[in-house]
């Protein structure tokens, strides 16, 4: 009677197990959070990520651009909060519940990028990663490392804090 | 004059005037009968008279002649046979001679002078006979011719000249009597003729004045009456027959009469045009209401005869209508019954409804006690979610520090991924009891609503369950009621059946009636038609006479 436990506890837990993944070589596959701003997948490279937290607090700021949606209190530090609904000509405005902060850093630049929803973390072969479609303008085609086989835009947070149309330094008079 | 005779009947006019020319042609008769019976018996007179003796005397002239000669033949012949012929010859004419003598003088004893004169012959005859037979005949039996002969010429031819010149003498005046005897008769013949002239003339007149007289008292009358009487037959009334003569006898009669009888007739007629008219008009109008009444009876018929198949129909309607009043009587019955217990099944229904409302008081309690907790598990709920939500991030977070951390990091990565996993397991399970929990509340919600709704509901029906015990009740009442109407109007039903059955009957024979009348108008209709057909047929009979 035991033996027979065992034998159908050992067949279903074969049944159950995930075999391992083949894993490409690191230089050529990268990790990457994905999450969801207004129905569209976004992903960034998890090197760039400090980490995920709520939305809470958010703090309006006066004189930005639109893609500034305010700045956050995070750990102490206080970051902007970039709306990307704004930067690719999304729908959507305000801020719904259970929105996430993505807190990344790139550049020596640390900032939040607003979320929907959150997905996951997930392994892709840049091999598999195109160039993004002609959909995309040529400002928003420089801020893409590229799409996924999943329709996944990733982001390339270097190139995006390169330009200076990201950076804000205004003053109102 | 002529009034006397117009006023005798015609009977005794023809009488008279037919008697008057039977007496004129009588009395031509008798005086014609005498004269030719006159004339008749002179000339028997004349015949057996004068004519007699002249010719007696010429025969016996001729005899003495024939017996003279005869015995002078004897003379002259011998032979004895011829002498013997001869002297019967002789003596036959002496016979005949003696004979007429005889005769004559038997005769003429009337007239002594013809008698004297025969005396006179017959005394000369007898001595010339007794000569003769006596002396001349025997000397010529005996042959003495010669003494015959002087005797004969001597004695005997002297007596035959004395006896011949008497006879002569004698003739000559019968001759002479004869002639008398003729002229008297002619004179006679011509008086009778005269006579008989005359009254044949007044005869004759008489009778012309009697067929005047006739004819003027009888035809013209007649004839004036007749043409009359011809121009009524032919229509004309407006002649009056001439009464102006008041006369007695029948023609008289008959004028006044005849003009009494046109004059009536001209009444009648007048009376029979105006009758006419009116039967005319009165036929034309008879015969337009009959032709009226004929169409009305026809529509009539037509009528009836829809109504007897419409009573049919009501007839088999309220035999239906009978059948239905006596199941609904039964049923009433029934219902009556049925609604006693159903009184009493409203009062248990409202016993029951008093109960059911304190339940459903419990019902409604238990229910908002129920949405209570089901609040309280929401927030539970919300608190899980969070709490699956935070593990989330740090599982986010770990699998982020894990990455960061290499090689190192990857069995934590491993386990990051696993409490990801079970986050999103109680996330999903959560939302799923939140899911289940909504359905929950607003059930819990809508059952506090139906609770709250039962409850005034059973309240309601508490209220409406009493009111329909009280109506039941009256109900009952009013059912009781209806069956004893039903029963009476299941009766009444019956009774109304048995009127249809009889009214049926009834339109039936109204409808033999109704074609019956419509033929009978027909006929009457047809009859009124000849009426009126007879009315123009009088009218113009009545035309053809004019007043």
């Amino acid at each position: 009677m035991n033996e027979e436990v065992q034998r159908l506890l050992k067949k279903r837990a074969e049944a159950l197990a995930r075999p391992l993944e083949e894993r490409p070589p690191l230089a050529e596959s990268i990790e990457i959070l994905v999450f969801s701003i207004a129905g569209e997948r976004y992903a960034v490279d998890t090197a760039h990520v400090h980490d995920v937290v709520p939305l809470r607090e958010l703090t309006a700021l006066p004189c930005t651009p639109s893609f500034v949606l305010g700045v956050v209190n995070h750990r102490g530090r206080i970051l902007p909060v970039l709306d990307f609904r704004r930067l690719f000509d999304l729908a959507g405005d305000g801020v719904p519940e259970g929105a996430r902060l993505v807190a990344a850093e790139a550049g020596g630049m640390r900032f939040a990028i607003f979320a929907d929803k959150l997905t996951g973390i997930t392994r892709v072969d840049l091999r598999e990663v195109t160039p993004p479609p002609a959909t995309f303008t040529d400002d928003q085609k420089a801020w893409l490392l590229g799409v996924t086989g999943e329709m996944v835009a990733v982001l390339d947070l270097q190139a995006m804090v390169r330009q200076s149309r990201i950076v804000v330094n205004e003053e109102v008079s | 004059m002529m009034k006397w005779f117009l006023d005798l009947s015609t009977r005794a006019k023809l009488f008279l005037g037919f008697g008057l020319m039977v007496v004129s042609l009588a009395a031509v008769i008798v005086t014609a009968y005498m004269g030719i019976t006159a004339l008749q018996q002179s000339q028997r007179r004349l015949y057996d008279e004068a004519f007699a003796n002249a010719t007696e005397l010429l025969t016996v002239r001729s005899n003495l002649n024939g017996a003279r000669a005869s015995m002078l033949m004897m003379v002259l012949v011998t032979a004895r046979a011829d002498q013997v012929a001869w002297q019967q010859d002789v003596e036959d004419r002496s016979q005949e001679i003696d004979e007429s003598l005889r005769e004559l003088i038997g005769r003429q004893q009337s007239d002594p002078e013809s008698l004297r004169r025969l005396e006179e012959l017959r005394a000369i005859w007898e001595p010339f006979e007794q000569t003769r037979d006596t002396q001349v005949m025997p000397s010529i039996v005996q042959g003495r011719v010669d003494d015959a002969r002087a005797i004969i010429l001597g004695v005997q031819t002297e007596r035959y000249g004395r006896m011949r010149s008497v006879a002569q003498q004698l003739g000559d005046s019968a001759d002479e009597v004869a002639r008398t005897a003729v002229n008297q008769s002619a004179q006679q013949a011509s008086a009778s003729v005269r006579l008989f002239l005359i009254i044949g003339v007044i005869a004759l007149v008489v009778s012309l004045v009697m067929v005047g007289s006739l004819n003027r008292a009888i035809a013209v009358p007649l004839r004036h009456i007749s043409g009359v009487a011809e121009r009524v037959a032919s229509g004309d009334l407006t002649m009056t027959a001439a009464s102006s003569d008041h006369r007695a006898d029948e023609i008289g009669v008959l004028a006044q009469t005849f003009r009494r009888m046109v004059e009536n007739l001209r009444d009648v007629n007048r009376q029979i045009r105006d009758g006419v008219n009116v039967l005319g008009s009165a036929a034309s109008e008879i015969l337009a209401a009959t032709t009226q009444v004929a169409a009305s009876a026809t529509e009539t018929a037509s009528a009836v005869s829809e109504t007897t198949t419409t009573v049919e129909e009501v007839k088999q309607t309220s035999q239906v209508s009978s059948q239905k009043a006596r199941y609904v009587s039964d049923s009433a019955q029934k219902t009556a019954q049925v609604s006693q217990a159903g009184k009493k099944a409203m009062d248990d229904a409202v016993e029951g409804m008093m109960r059911i409302r304190d339940q459903m008081e419990s019902i409604a309690g238990s229910i908002v006690r129920l949405s209570e907790h089901s609040q309280t598990i929401g927030e539970i709920i919300a608190t899980v979610n969070d709490l699956a939500d935070q593990s989330n991030l740090l599982a986010v977070n770990a699998a982020i520090e894990a990455a960061k951390a290499g090689e190192q990091g990857k069995g934590f990565a491993v386990v990051a991924q696993e409490v990801r996993n079970l986050a999103e397991q109680s996330k999903q399970a959560t939302a799923q009891v939140r899911a289940i929990l909504t359905d929950i509340q607003k059930a819990t919600g809508t059952a506090v609503m139906a609770t709250e709704q039962g409850s005034k509901a059973v309240a309601a029906g508490v209220k409406r369950s009493t009111e329909a015990g009280e109506s039941i009740r009256v109900l009952t009442e009013s059912i009781a009621e209806a069956a004893q109407a039903a029963a009476q109007i299941a009766a009444s039903s019956q009774q109304q059946l048995v009127g249809m059955d009889q009214m049926a009957l009834a339109m039936e024979n109204i409808k033999q009636a109704s074609t019956q009348n419509v033929a009978g108008t027909k006929q009457t209709e047809i009859a009124a038609k000849n009426l009126h057909d007879l009315g123009q047929k009088l009218k113009q009979l009545v035309e053809r006479y004019t007043v």
